[in-house]
């Protein structure tokens, strides 16, 4: 007799147990915080170290949870059955501060179908020479700020398809429902163990990811098949998100599964070298710490920023820098993109 | 020998895979062993380490 696999990929059970710990990790944190005297915090500074040290690695999972983990489940769903889809999926990203459909609808309808284009508005806004905002104004903003203005324009537009709008309200409840679930519980401790690191998460992690996964690019053209992505090739970064530091490729190529892309990459080393693309040694996280040090120059963010040196040098054999602006010979003269190649 | 190196290799990538979480796990409970001022010592030295070597 042949059963029916529920889950399409064994690895996909690596992104069960991560959401499965990041969720008993914040059931721990609210135990500890109605239970104080079990675990030595006996006044207001004892328990101001307690959530400083909560909100930090919650923040941290919460950020690598929805825009890292849960990402992978919104191109490649992880089981064969569609409601078991959405409702995982619905439990997913609650913790996170995301509605599910919301992340999808941004992720998939808007980022990858519109790479770096007008359309776009998942990026940082552009200066006019083509460089990205600051990492700390998109930080800052685009969540749920900036995203949640955006949201409420593609669903309300008079042009949206039909069905968005209501499937849009239907989902926000079903967020609301689950997201409000600690605030019954305890008002202090919901603002200070989930709503402060869901923030956390979504302005220092989630933002940062975005932003450095982008920051210097250029939109897809003939002359520049891969410079739309920052590929981080750090075996420690990849080990532990799921890859994500193979963008390019993921990008390239978004129905290949998260376990699939070192062997892609093996596939596409040739095609990168010969088309330069943004290859860097180091992850993103030490792509963010050295951005934040905004006293750095130029070059010596660039040297805190090598390019791998398999994929680093032009045609003429110079090595490339990080390069935060873009240049601007790729947009054409109402500061559009030109020459993009879908 | 084949099946302890397998049995190996599987919880290094369960740990690994999902290490931030157990991480936040580790330093929240840990809080009952050790008090909060470790916790968030060990949380801070994280996000240091995390910065230079990923």
């Amino acid at each position: 007799m042949c059963r029916k696999r529920i889950l399409r990929n064994k690895a996909d059970a690596h992104c069960l147990i991560f959401h499965g710990v990041a969720l008993l990790a914040y059931g721990s944190a609210f135990w500890i915080y109605l239970h104080p005297q079990r675990a030595h915090i006996d006044g207001l500074w004892s328990m101001t170290a307690f959530i400083a040290a909560s909100v930090i690695m919650l923040g941290w999972v919460s950020g690598i949870d929805v825009p890292v983990n849960f990402h992978n489940h919104s191109h490649k769903p992880l089981f064969t059955v569609p409601w078991l889809n959405r409702w995982v999926g619905r439990l997913w990203t609650f913790s996170g501060g995301w509605p599910s459909f919301f992340f999808e609808h941004a992720h998939v309808t808007v980022h990858h179908a519109n790479l770096l284009g007008r359309g776009d508005w998942t990026l940082p806004y552009r200066r006019p020479d083509g460089s990205f905002e600051s990492q700390a104004r998109y930080s800052l903003t685009h969540w749920p700020w900036r995203f949640g203005r955006y949201f409420w324009r593609d669903f309300t537009a008079s042009d949206r398809p039909p069905g968005l709008a209501s499937k849009a309200l239907r989902e926000f409840l079903i967020f609301l429902a689950l997201w409000s679930i600690p605030f019954w519980i305890n008002i202090r401790m919901a603002l200070l163990l989930w709503v402060l690191p869901q923030w956390f998460g979504n302005v220092l992690i989630s933002g940062a990811g975005m932003y450095l996964q982008h920051a210097g690019c250029v939109p897809k053209s003939t002359e520049h098949p891969y410079g739309h992505s920052n590929i981080s090739l750090s075996p420690v970064l990849n080990f532990t998100m799921f890859n994500v530091g193979y963008h390019a490729h993921h990008h390239e190529y978004s129905r290949v599964h998260w376990a699939q892309l070192p062997r892609l990459h093996e596939h596409m080393k040739r095609k990168l070298n010969v088309q330069r693309a943004r290859v860097f040694r180091v992850g993103y996280y030490s792509m963010s710490s050295t951005l934040a040090r905004a006293w750095l120059s130029a070059e010596a963010r660039d040297a805190r920023i090598p390019r791998h040196p398999e994929f680093a040098t032009d045609a003429a054999g110079v090595i490339e820098p990080f390069e935060l602006a873009g240049t601007r010979d790729y947009l054409n003269r109402h500061g559009e993109p030109r020459e993009i190649a879908r | 020998m084949t099946h302890l190196r397998r049995a190996t290799s599987r919880i290094v990538a369960v740990l690994g895979r999902s290490f931030f979480p157990f991480a936040a796990l580790t330093v929240i409970l840990g809080t009952l062993l050790w008090g909060p001022w470790v916790s968030l010592l060990i949380a801070l030295g994280l996000w240091e380490l995390a910065g230079s070597v990923a």
